[in-house]
């Protein structure tokens, strides 16, 4: 059994930290990278610490950026695809893969449309049999989709109860004006009713092909069963879909700044987004905007958490984001703060934000950072999934091969002027969008301060 | 050295120190971080009637600063060498943990013992983390849809002991919690004899052994022996007795159900069959309540149970949010046809194999990172001086029978006492 240890009685100076051992080097994981004549990107990412395969399709910019005038059809494409095929029915699919103890999803964001496979390597034929059949055969039958609309306006009207999703609504709809971003990727009332069997099919088909699919197979597997896998299973999508000409206006703002309230009676916070455009994921300055960012707002130990929890305890938690997309982003930070310091809240963060454009930050600051950012990095590749999710990105957002593996040297390169730069470039205090959602009768008042104040229903309509 | 336990999954050892506190250590070589897991043996239950939400906020003291940590050092520090940290309290337990990376190793033990050394908190911190506390209270539970559903149930299906009253606790009780109580909390139950520390990652298990000695061996013991509900025997409970249905108003849309069963405690045999029979009612699209109450009937929109298992006791819930239009009666007839379909014994030995099918995967992801692995290590041997059972509880869960299920269910469902909350919008 357990055995007894006597304890040492040296004498043990804990007035300061231990000396840290040689530094170990982290190298991100190899993984096989080709593309197939019939223009298939197949990554594998193997790794058999656990017997379990995931087999990721990734349909590269496909997402909801493309709903046009029908939002919500991107994610309601996406989620008919388990719906029934030309084989299986909805529910033969949920208990062919249910039972095998695996699980099949299939949803879409702003940048691409997914279909994922988790399985045990023992049932992965069975697993890649449906992945196969949903990916390429979805039939989008009529009586599935009445279900997966009511479902889907059930949650609408429930998301209007989220302080949080109310917030974001507005702010994305203010930010982005006239870029796609702006919309609501689950849709609105109105778009899902409308929604046909046909809109997903024209959908399906100018968006679901070979020339922009990626499979990623991560766990375990070798690469010779992930590619004859992928040419057994994954032949019968079209090579081609869409051609696509973007073009489209960026959101100038008219150089004031307006606070926008939605109303929700009654709460007891305010839920608030205090930001700007931001950038797209592939900008050159990405690094040194997220260092900057981590210092402002990014991690618990930031400028903003300790402004606002630490000193204050105005908050239970307080961070800033720049949200990046394939051709845009935004930045914000986001908080929920108690009713009667909801403007000193708002005055702090626009104080933090002023701070961080006008002077350098400290030294300790930038060295934690690059520390934190340096120490976390493995917790990043701890998984064969986590590793996958960092190379698909690369995919996606079209940034170099050897991102990951100059990534930490990027971190350490960068100089408190850089971190200036960075502000003084992507952060614009002087114009600004304040998005608050809670109880306007007793928040409004105050925020009169900051600009024009506009009251809106969780609907959306204008107070007047 | 420990007993070396040899698995087909995970490989630890055992240790303990000569002060009390216990230590199990599996190395892990994937990536070059560990995490460092430490998990005291208290929780909201042990609180008093008037002292509610103590043990939370004094989760949140901790990062407050100790003998040799100023206030707000913990988290700086662990930051500048490159660690994320955290903790939660639940009724029994509270949980700290710190991932480092692997050449911090010592630094993360030296941060970590100075805290169960000797508490230092002052009154400036106490009053700002009452403040964040309150400020967590209204985020997680006063401002969110359904959010009081724990609060409510806790003491409806608590009536006479203290797992009557949600972990987060009330707020007058915490504004006007004072430095004497929270120091007598920690010299109580922050103390090696009532903690695991498990670390789970890159290190070798000999010299990892030496730095916990060096930075624990010296803690004293507990001035007194740990006191309070140390056993079952101490913590009396109640069953159920019939049906207590309330209503709320809140604000939302759709109205809810929020119910529970009381069932056995954690790792019982009956606890096992629970948590098969609750997979099978509710995981994935092809089990019975999503199938036949979100699919064919479309009368909820979501749609759930799972098994809850505490030190003492456990619990059985059950929720459905509507779809517009329908009632809660129509829906509540439809989970009593299901649950008492599965006390009568209906649970098919496809059912079963598909859920044992699930659990086996569900264990595979589980056992993948340092952090998950040292807080289940943590959990069985401060629970059941058993950390193996990350390992043999497969064995308990393929071993559970048809019968067992409906035995169970038969015993503990049918015609046993509930609580309902039925969720209305405002009118």
């Amino acid at each position: 059994m357990a055995q007894n240890i006597n304890a040492q009685d040296e004498i043990l100076d804990r007035t300061r930290p231990p000396k840290p051992g040689p530094p170990k080097d982290v190298q991100f994981p190899d993984y096989f990278d080709t593309t197939l004549p019939n223009g298939i990107n197949v990554l594998v990412i193997e790794n058999n610490k656990i017997p379990a395969v995931s087999v990721r399709l990734v349909f590269k910019d496909a997402g909801s950026f493309y709903d046009g005038d029908k939002y919500g059809l991107a994610s309601l494409t996406a989620e008919m695809l388990t719906k029934g095929t030309t084989k299986r029915s909805a529910t033969e699919i949920a208990e062919e893969i249910d039972f095998v103890g695996g699980s099949i999803n299939a949803g879409s964001d702003w940048d691409g449309s997914y279909i994922s496979l988790s399985v045990l390597k023992k049932h992965l034929s069975t697993g890649i049999d449906i992945l196969s059949d949903v990916a390429q055969n979805p039939v989008f039958a009529d009586d599935e989709l009445a279900r997966v609309k009511e479902q889907r306006l059930s949650s609408i009207l429930q998301s209007k109860d989220d302080a949080g999703h109310l917030s974001d609504k507005k702010f994305n709809k203010v930010v982005y004006g006239e870029l796609p971003y702006s919309n609501p990727a689950e849709g609105t009332e109105a778009t899902v009713k409308n929604m046909t069997s046909k809109d997903l099919r024209d959908f399906y088909k100018m968006n679901y092909y070979s020339g922009n699919l990626i499979i990623a197979f991560v766990g375990d597997i070798t690469i010779e069963e992930a590619l004859k896998l992928t040419e057994e299973k994954f032949s019968n999508l079209p090579h081609d879909g869409i051609n696509r000409v973007n073009s489209f206006r960026f959101n100038e703002s008219d150089g004031t700044t307006k606070v926008y309230v939605i109303n929700k009676a009654g709460a007891v916070q305010s839920n608030l987004r205090v930001g700007h455009l931001g950038i797209p994921r592939n900008n050159p300055d990405y690094i040194a905007v997220t260092i900057m960012n981590t210092i402002l707002g990014g991690y618990f130990g930031s400028r903003i958490n300790y402004n606002l929890r630490e000193k204050h305890g105005f908050t239970y938690g307080a961070r800033s984001y720049f949200n990046p997309h394939l051709y845009s982003g935004d930045f914000s930070v986001d908080t929920d703060v108690r009713n009667e310091v909801t403007d000193t809240s708002i005055t702090l963060i626009l104080g933090e934000l002023n701070r961080m454009i006008s002077e350098e930050v400290t030294d300790e600051e930038l060295e934690t950072v690059k520390n934190y950012m340096t120490g976390v990095f493995p917790l990043q590749l701890e998984t064969a999934n986590a590793v996958a999710s960092r190379v698909i990105n690369l995919k996606l957002y079209n940034l170099p091969k050897d991102y990951y593996s100059k990534y930490i040297s990027a971190i350490n390169a960068l100089t408190k002027q850089d971190i200036l730069d960075a502000a003084k470039k992507y952060i614009h205090p002087e114009n600004i969008t304040i998005v608050v959602s809670g109880d306007a009768g007793a928040v409004k008042d105050k925020l009169a301060k900051f600009g024009e104040v506009l009251v809106f229903d969780p609907d959306g309509n204008q107070i007047k | 050295m420990g007993k070396e336990i040899i698995t087909n999954t995970v490989k630890f050892t055992e240790h303990i120190l000569q002060n009390g506190l216990k230590v199990v250590l599996t190395p892990d070589r994937t990536i070059p971080s560990a995490a460092i897991n430490l998990c005291y043996h208290v929780g909201s239950k042990n609180e008093d009637a008037d002292k509610r939400g103590y043990a939370h906020l004094f989760e949140h003291l901790m990062f407050e600063g100790s003998k040799n940590i100023a206030p707000g050092d913990y988290d700086r520090l662990s930051l500048q060498k490159g660690c994320e940290n955290n903790a939660y309290t639940t009724e029994d337990k509270t949980n700290y943990y710190l991932l480092v990376p692997a050449n911090e190793l010592e630094f993360g033990l030296w941060l970590e013992s100075d805290r169960m050394l000797e508490f230092s908190v002052t009154e400036d911190s106490l009053k700002i983390q009452k403040g964040v506390v309150i400020e967590e209270k209204k985020q997680v539970f006063d401002n969110r849809p359904y959010g009081s559903v724990s609060l409510k149930l806790a003491p409806l299906l608590y009536r006479n002991n203290s797992y009557g009253w949600d972990t987060i606790g009330d707020v007058k009780d915490i504004k006007k919690a004072t430095l004497d109580d929270i120091r007598e909390f920690y010299e109580k139950y922050y103390v090696p004899d009532n903690a695991v520390l498990t670390i789970a990652g890159d290190f070798e298990t000999e010299k990892a052994l030496r730095l916990v000695e060096k930075y624990f061996g010296n803690i004293p013991a507990g001035r007194y022996s740990v006191s309070g509900l140390r056993n079952a025997a101490e913590f009396s409970d109640t069953p159920l007795e019939g049906e207590t249905v309330k209503t709320i108003h809140d604000d939302i849309q759709l109205p809810g159900i929020f119910g529970a069963y009381k069932i056995p405690k954690e790792n019982s045999g009956e606890y096992f069959a629970f948590d098969i029979l609750t997979d099978i009612l509710s995981t994935g699209e092809s089990s019975r309540l999503y199938n036949e109450l979100v699919y064919k009937k479309q009368l909820v929109s979501d749609i759930g149970c799972w098994a809850e298992g505490r030190e003492f006791s456990g619990l059985l819930h059950f929720y459905a949010i509507l779809m517009p239009d329908v009632t809660i009666d129509e829906v509540q007839h439809e989970i009593d046809r299901i649950f008492g379909e599965a006390s009568g014994g209906a649970i098919t030995a496809r059912e079963l194999e598909k859920i044992k099918n699930r659990i086996e995967t569900r264990h595979a992801y589980r056992v993948q990172t340092n952090l998950a692995k040292a807080d289940m290590l943590s959990h069985y041997k401060l629970f059941y001086d058993e950390p193996e059972m990350i390992n043999t509880n497969m064995k308990k869960y393929s071993s559970v029978t048809l019968d067992d299920i409906h035995f169970a269910a038969e015993k503990y469902l049918k015609n046993s006492g509930r609580v309902i909350l039925n969720y209305l919008p405002k009118p």
